[in-house]
């Protein structure tokens, strides 16, 4: 580890003894700026909960869907309790009047078929109607009766009527088949009615909670008495069912039975349809909460839709700021729930509570998914301020390297063109200064003294053979008196020469002339005049 | 360059967050597809616990989730779907899969809101079907209807009851082979009940109910050489009569139940004691029977082939509806038609069968797996069904309704009026003091004959 450590240090050390690009470093710069204002700018959008808003979006969209889907459901579970309340009056009624008619007293009821079916004659049309005209898919009156006392299991069977719907595909069926599932058959054959797959003469209230002690409590009014019982199967069906029972009571407060609607989980399956939200499916749920549970296998749930829950879970209810979370252990939803007083029994204490969710993978893919778009945003935003940095720092630093690349030529003069950045002009006049203080010591002309030298060379071109003639006399040093004699010619015709080689060659007299060619000379320059 | 490198490497990497972030998505919300079948009726349903099963392993891994919204039988799904494609009011919406006869999808106005099978299916995957299932489901050279499971006519027998009626009159369970002699010891059954309580009089019991009498005599005629269609009108020929007499002779004296509801209700409550239904409804024949008075018999429900007329050939009704699929998302569509896929696997479509008293579709299932399932089945009225059902395999011919658009009509209209036409004589009998057997015989089926040929 600690080798590792001095290799990286050495890394480190020999990386920044590398020279780094001015451009390279610029960018570095930007880029490092770009970083710390886009990290500053994401973690104040954070703080100021730009990112948490799907939350309490979720919050709000749940809370509507929730006092909506509870409004519905206290609506239609009120509409099924005063139906059945009643019919809990009827019967009463009915059942007291045949008893009157017959002259007997309903404990004697037991043991006599002819009664029954007669009691089931009667009460009939009053369970059909309640079937008829409350939102339920089936109806059902039990007498604290039997009609064979000496049976086994006669403490358990109860006479009684129970009508359901089948072949529902709707939670409002137009023309829904009645089919018969406990009664008395002739009863069955008298209306035409088809029973039931699974049909029993009678009930085993066994199976249906809390209908014993219902039957055996001393009551006063039903309507301080119903209670909805949690979901029962029912026996070798696939269905399965919540009751609602509402007690039976006689003038005199005897309890000749129970009554009331049936909602299978099927029926809230149609009634409760699962809404398609952007958040994911929203499913609604009717459970009763345990141990801090909200179990669906004693409840009903709506249609699952587009979701994996199962109606048999039990979802441990973990609470939330903006929402719950519902965790089945196999998956998790979230949402909200309210407590719901659909029961008023002090036989039953169930605490029922409406539920919407959804499924928490859906909201986590939501959430991706506009973490997706920032992401992309953020992107190319990132791309965008990088190409822009980079376009920046090239464009700042190309006067530099192009002043820099005329260095390297040697073209850059003092008068040269500017740079455009102070800064770079000064650097290069200073450099200018310094190389030409290096040439002076090292015994160079100044450049301008060359450029005039030069000049004055390229200027012999302009000397006709008898100019260029005389000037080389002068060069050997020859005075202008030498001149006739040496070139067999007139005074006045070495002063006509004379005239033009200054003028040729930019000169105003003698003595310019020979500084010249005395300067050349000194420069070893000489032979290029010749 | 090197920053154009770094750029172009940043889009892609934004492309690919892109990519994954969407698969997640897709992989959460699974499609859901739902089924309106007749698998199980009203009672624990085979079908739903293979779907149940489906949901958790196939259906998880790969996203679907199969959900029934409704468990009903033929004729009311042929009801619902055709309110539903008509957009009737208050039509409950069409599922992905429903369950249907031909007679459903010739109804349809317009059956061009079914999927061709084929478009799903490979070729080979159908050439391990069985030829005629398949035949019975191709509708305007389009596979329309996919056979999950198929049933046939069998008898049904209370042999409880029949064995205590076979030691006091001295009738045989042989008698029934044929329907002359079913009949007849129909006749006898009605009399001995009558007998036992001779306090009440007219009280007698009827021993036979058969599901669909309009399939007696379909079949009844065609095991006769006779035609019994003539196009939509049903042919009241000698082999019709030859059919009628027994059974009106029978029901006049009792000895048939003629009251509506499917066979298996009377035989849950000792009406009836000896019935021809599909050999599906062993779902629905109870080990007990239950009396008025509550108290409960226990029965043991044995099977036989249908019975056959003493000069006719052997010859059964085919049975068993099959799936149509309705066209929607090609996800959905896809969907359905892997969960078709593993119904229709030789091991789930045998396991699933095998509870519902039906038959596989597809030859692997057939010699592969069925024997297996037969030999390992525990319940002795399934085990005595699948004999019954392996004998008719081997002894008779299979026969197919013909595509007529009108056969559900007919078939109610027939079989109400059969029914009540007995009914009716019965009373006539009754009321001539059980004379006139054969002029009250002969009266009712002229009335039956005008009825249906109006």
């Amino acid at each position: 580890m600690l080798k590792k450590l001095k290799e990286i240090r050495a890394l480190n050390a020999f990386a920044k003894k590398q020279s780094i690009g001015m451009q390279r470093k610029l960018m570095l710069y930007w880029v490092s700026m770009i970083l710390v204002v886009f990290s500053t700018v994401i973690f104040l959008l954070s703080i100021a909960g730009a990112f948490s808003q799907d939350d309490k979006q979720l919050h709000e969209v749940m809370k509507l869907y929730l006092k909506n889907t509870q409004d519905h459901l206290v609506d239609h579970f009120d509409n099924i309790t005063a139906k059945s309340l009643n019919l809990s009056k009827e019967l009463s009624r009915e059942i007291e009047l045949e008893l009157s008619k017959e002259g007997v007293d309903f404990d004697e009821i037991n043991d006599d078929p002819q009664l029954l079916l007669h009691l089931q004659e009667v009460m009939y049309p009053l369970v059909n109607t309640t079937l008829q005209t409350a939102d339920c898919n089936g109806a059902y009156v039990i007498l604290n009766a039997t009609i064979n006392t000496a049976l086994s299991d006669a403490v358990n069977s109860r006479s009684g009527i129970h009508l359901r719907y089948s072949n529902l595909s709707s939670s409002s069926p137009v023309s829904p088949t009645v089919v018969y599932f406990r009664g008395i058959s002739d009863i069955a054959l008298q209306k035409n009615l088809e029973l039931h797959n699974r049909w029993n003469l009678e009930f085993d209230i066994s199976q249906i909670p809390l209908c014993f002690e219902m039957m055996n409590a001393t009551l006063d009014r039903p309507a301080e008495n119903y209670y909805w019982t949690k979901r029962i199967n029912l026996k070798d069906t696939w269905e399965s069912s919540m009751l609602l029972s509402v007690p039976i009571v006689s003038s005199d407060g005897t309890v000749y039975g129970v009554c009331g609607a049936e909602i299978s989980a099927l029926y809230f399956q149609f009634s409760y349809p699962m809404v398609e939200d952007k958040f994911g499916s929203v499913v609604t749920v009717l459970a009763p909460i345990e141990d801090n549970r909200l179990v669906l296998a004693k409840g009903l749930v709506g249609s699952v839709s587009g979701t994996y829950l199962d109606s048999q879970e039990s979802l441990v209810i973990h609470q939330g700021r903006y929402f719950n979370e519902y965790d089945t252990g196999n998956g998790k939803y979230i949402g909200l729930h309210k407590i719901v007083p659909i029961s008023n029994s002090e036989l039953d204490d169930t605490v029922w509570a409406v539920a919407i969710m959804v499924p928490q993978d859906s909201y986590v893919a939501y959430i991706a998914d506009i973490k997706q778009n920032w992401i992309i945003a953020a992107m190319i935003l990132l791309c965008i301020l990088l190409a822009f940095s980079f376009f920046l720092s090239r464009r700042f630093v190309r006067p530099i390297t192009e002043s820099l690349k005329r260095f390297q030529q040697e073209e850059m003069l003092e008068q040269a063109m500017s740079s455009g950045i102070s800064e770079v002009d000064e650097l290069a006049e200073f450099l200018n200064a310094r190389a030409r203080n290096q040439r002076l010591e090292q015994g160079d002309l100044p450049p301008n003294i060359a450029d005039l030298f030069d000049q004055f060379i390229e200027r012999k071109h302009l000397l006709t053979t008898a100019e260029r003639n005389i000037l080389r006399y002068y060069i050997e040093g020859h005075e202008i008196a030498d001149i006739p004699d040496l070139a067999f010619i007139s005074m006045s015709t070495v002063r006509k020469h004379n005239r033009n080689i200054y003028e040729k060659l930019g000169v105003s007299s003698r003595d310019e002339l020979m500084l010249y060619i005395d300067l050349l000379r000194r420069c070893g320059r000489l032979n290029e005049l010749l | 360059m090197k920053y154009r490198k770094i750029i172009i490497l940043l889009i892609f990497m934004v492309l690919v967050c892109s990519g994954c972030y969407d698969t997640i998505k897709n992989e959460e919300t699974p499609t859901t597809i739902t089924i309106w079948h007749v698998y199980g009726g009203q009672t624990d349903s085979p079908l739903n616990d293979l779907i149940e099963q489906f949901n958790q392993t196939v259906g998880k891994d790969k996203g679907i989730n199969v959900q029934v919204t409704s468990v009903s039988n033929t004729n009311t799904i042929h009801e619902l779907v055709l309110a539903a494609a008509n957009k009737e009011p208050g039509a409950s919406e069409l599922p992905d899969l429903f369950t249907s006869y031909p007679k459903t999808v010739l109804a349809l106005q317009d059956d061009d809101i079914l999927v061709d099978f084929k478009d799903y299916f490979s070729e080979e995957e159908l050439a391990d079907f069985i030829p005629t299932f398949i035949e019975e489901g191709m509708i305007d050279e389009r596979l329309l209807i996919l056979p999950i499971a198929k049933s046939t006519e069998i008898m049904f027998i209370n042999k409880t009851i029949f064995d205590r009626f076979a030691q006091d009159t001295g009738v045989s369970i042989d008698d029934l082979n044929t329907w002359e002699g079913l009949f007849k010891t129909a006749e006898i059954y009605a009399e001995w009940t009558d007998g036992q309580t001779p306090d009440i009089p007219e009280d007698a019991k009827a021993m036979f109910v058969h599901d669909y009498y309009f399939n007696y005599f379909q079949v009844g005629a065609r095991s006769l050489h006779e035609d019994f269609f003539d196009d939509d009108k049903i042919i009241f020929d000698t082999a019709f009569k030859q059919a009628w007499d027994p059974l009106a002779q029978a029901a006049l004296k009792g000895g048939v139940w003629l009251k509506g509801g499917y066979a298996t209700e009377s035989i849950r409550t000792a009406g009836s004691i000896v019935s021809v239904a599909s050999s599906a409804s062993i779902l629905y024949y109870s080990d007990f029977v239950t009396y008025p008075d509550n108290t409960s018999e226990e029965i043991t429900i044995i099977s036989r082939p249908c019975p056959i007329f003493e000069n006719g050939e052997k010859m059964v009704m085919q049975r068993g509806a099959g799936i149509c699929m309705v066209k929607s998302t090609p996800e959905r569509e896809e969907a359905a038609s892997i969960f078709l896929k593993w119904l229709t696997e030789p091991q789930q479509n045998v396991e699933f069968v095998t509870q519902g008293g039906y038959m596989p579709v597809t030859r692997t299932a057939f010699e592969d797996e069925l024997p297996k399932a037969i030999e390992a089945l525990d319940s002795e009225k399934y085990a005595s069904l699948y004999q019954a059902y392996l004998d008719t395999q081997k002894n008779y011919e299979f026969y197919v309704p013909p595509q007529i658009d009108t056969y559900l009509s007919l078939e109610t209209t027939f079989e109400n009026n059969i029914r009540s036409q007995l009914s009716s004589g019965r009373r006539d009998y009754l009321d001539a003091d059980q004379t006139n057997l054969e002029q009250i015989s002969s009266e009712r089926f002229q009335m039956l004959q005008q009825i249906m040929e109006r």
